[in-house]
């Protein structure tokens, strides 16, 4: 097990080489640097530089060299934890996004719990309760969930909670208590402005595992060791916890790996309408002002978290099932 | 009641139906037979014909919401003391039925490959059987599940009831299932084509097996197969089935050197003998099972059987089950 997963973290070493060339491209594609968009906004707000400042600009970013000297100089900061520089804020990158990537990795990981915890359940039931009500209504409720993207969501609850209950639903804090000292107050305040986001984020998710989940354990059920389970006298009870929903829950696992991208990407989104700080808002902020390094690095620990998120649910998977196990 | 006293399982006019979003699937209709303790009954028939259901019946394995035992009784002698109840009766998930399920009617099946947990050591699996119906700590179950091991054949019982069961082999699945079945000591077991999925090396094995366990173990045995060949060694009765009834019953000599109904010849003339250079072709019965949604008006095998194609019977009554010998039973109107 320890050499798989060795085996495994090594080869996740060339993955994010090539990513990180991508990314790096990426970045650079939009036409113009940080200087020329810099330009832009002080032309825009009516003032102008000259060209020589515009030139002692480029050469004090770097941004006059080669492009893969610019490459080099920004990857080979990443094993020493240096992320590169910040060109808009004037600080190392990882200051910057230190905080937001704690609430990106809060927000995603809470979504994630939430649709595992909500979905299960109901696909267990849907499953073994197929075409009643309840199964109707789960299979409305989520294709309902299904085809509502996270944006829209997030600027329906928005609308609703401030119009219709007149709370505060954006930032962390109520206006009145951003500035208040630590208290219990605080901290549910702070609880009843993270729910809706991990909620929004986690409805679509929900849906498709329920739908996973109600597939897979009505296969499960038709499968001859839950007859097997049943002709030893086991309860009904055990027959479905320890043989069936155990089976069921396995491809369930690598459905995980797939949704920590989604819930990641979503966060962004959400995070942005609904003013949290994720790393949404500052990555879209990076990408208008041209700030490839922060945008870069954004771009890349989000690889960085894809590749662990799917190497986990690998491990998870392999400790889960034996056949996997033992290859 | 004193004549229902000799049997360990009596089952009277049973009758299980499906019901289905086509139609109603008459899959048993109206089969009786009964099997003496101790004994072993072959029940005989192609695929489809509803040997799985009435064997599911027994246990009331059957689907709840779908499938309905609309008729007949299943009338059973327990272990202790020989109270005779009827399994139609019982709730399919209530507690007497799970007291009986594993402890006193095991069941193994015809897919070793899918028939245990592939997430559970075999151990595991076994030693649950155990201790659920037996008051014992677990040292002393492993134990047990070990010393079953043993005894259906598995050398390495010691390392082998730690494994999963992806490790073993098709024929060692099934060794183990039969251990499983046999660690409570059931006063019935049924085998539900126990050895169809194996080679035709480890077919004979199993069966050799299952042979010297059923002496050893003192337990009557209800073996379910479509090829009659299988249960020639073994069966003390065989009850051939057709389309959720049945059409001949008898003891093994009765219906091997004289069977009687025009079915029952066509199976034994499908069987393949080994080692029999086959000069002669086999020869299968023609055409095939019926939809199992039509209802059949009189005789249900008319439309295959080489008597009414040679019009020596009119097919269209249904026929009465006639005994023909002493013990020798035949539904056939060639005999009514
Ligand atoms: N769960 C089910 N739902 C509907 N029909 C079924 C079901 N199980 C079995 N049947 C039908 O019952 C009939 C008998 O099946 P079965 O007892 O499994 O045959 P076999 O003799 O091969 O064991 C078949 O026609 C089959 O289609
Ligand atoms: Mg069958």
């Amino acid at each position: 097990m320890m050499a798989y997963i060795l085996k495994r973290f090594l080869g996740m070493i060339p993955t994010f080489l090539i990513i990180s060339i991508i990314t790096f491209v990426i970045v650079q594609l939009p036409p113009g640097d940080f200087v020329t968009s810099a330009q832009a906004e002080i032309a825009a707000s009516g003032g102008g530089m000259d060209a020589a400042t515009v030139e002692a600009m480029r050469v004090r970013y770097g941004l006059d060299q080669p492009i893969l000297v610019q490459y080099w100089k920004w990857i080979s900061g990443f094993p020493r934890g240096d992320f590169g520089y910040s060109l808009e804020w004037n600080a190392p990158v990882w200051d910057i996004i230190a905080g937001r990537f704690g609430w990106t990795l809060l927000l995603s990981g809470l979504a994630l719990v939430f649709m595992w915890v909500v979905s299960i359940p109901i696909g267990i039931y849907s499953a073994r309760n197929k075409y009643s009500l309840g199964d109707n209504v789960f299979t409305f409720l989520g294709f309902l969930g299904l085809s509502i993207p996270d944006f829209m969501l997030s600027l329906m609850w928005l609308v609703f909670a401030t119009m219709t209950l007149g709370i505060s639903a954006s930032g962390l804090y109520s206006p009145s208590m951003v500035d208040a000292p630590w208290s219990m107050t605080k901290f549910l305040d702070l609880l009843n402005h993270l729910w809706p986001p991990i909620i929004i984020m986690g409805i679509i998710g929900t849906a498709e595992l329920i739908r996973i989940m109600r597939g897979n354990l009505l296969d499960v059920l038709n499968q001859q060791y839950i007859t097997t389970a049943r002709a030893k006298g086991l309860e009904e009870k055990v027959v479905i916890q320890k043989y069936a929903v155990r089976m069921a829950i396995n491809p369930l696992i690598s459905v995980l790996g797939m949704q920590i991208p989604k819930m990641i990407s979503s966060s962004l989104i959400v995070g942005l309408v609904l003013s949290i700080p994720t790393l949404g808002p500052i990555f879209l902020r990076s990408l208008i002002t041209q700030d490839m390094y922060l945008a870069g690095a954004i771009l890349l620990l989000m690889t960085v978290m894809l590749l662990i998120g799917n190497l986990l649910a690998d491990i998870a998977l392999a400790w889960v099932d034996p056949r996997i196990r033992y290859e | 009641m004193k004549e229902n006293e000799q049997y360990l399982l009596k089952i009277n006019n049973l009758k299980t139906y499906f019901y289905t979003l086509d139609g109603i699937v008459r899959a048993v209709e109206g089969v009786s037979l009964s099997i003496k303790p101790g004994k072993t009954i072959g029940l005989v028939g192609e695929s489809g014909c509803g040997k799985s259901v009435t064997a599911h019946s027994i246990l009331r394995l059957l689907p709840l919401k779908t499938c309905k035992i609309i008729e007949g009784e299943i009338l059973f002698q327990r272990q202790n003391n020989h109270e005779i109840i009827d399994l139609t009766k019982v709730d399919p998930q209530g507690s007497l039925i799970r007291s009986i399920r594993g402890k006193e009617i095991a069941m193994i099946f015809q897919e070793p490959m899918t028939s245990l947990s592939p997430v559970y050591t075999v151990g595991n699996q076994i030693i649950e059987a155990i201790l659920l119906h037996n008051q014992i700590e677990y040292p002393e179950a492993r134990e047990h599940a070990i010393s079953m091991l043993k005894s259906v054949g598995l050398g390495m019982a010691e390392s082998i009831i730690d494994e999963y069961p992806h490790r073993l082999s098709g024929g060692q699945r099934q060794r183990v299932m039969i251990a499983m079945a046999l660690s409570c000591n059931p006063s019935l077991l049924i085998a539900d084509e126990p050895t169809t999925a194996l080679d035709v090396t480890i077919q004979a094995q199993i069966m050799e097996l299952l042979k010297s366990l059923q002496k050893q173990f003192n337990m009557a045995v209800l073996i379910i197969t479509h090829n009659l060949g299988v249960i020639a060694e073994m069966a003390d009765e065989i009850v051939v089935m057709y389309l959720g009834r049945i059409v001949e019953k008898g003891s093994l000599e009765q219906v091997f050197e004289k069977p009687l109904h025009p079915y029952t010849i066509g199976l034994i003339k499908s069987i393949p003998i080994i080692g029999n250079q086959t000069k002669k072709r086999l020869a299968p019965i023609p055409g095939s099972v019926p939809d199992p949604l039509a209802v059949i008006e009189g005789c249900a095998f008319r439309l295959r059987c080489p008597a009414y194609k040679q019009k020596e019977c009119t097919g269209h009554k249904e026929s009465p089950m006639v005994e023909v010998e002493p013990g020798h039973y035949v539904s056939c109107l060639l005999y009514s």
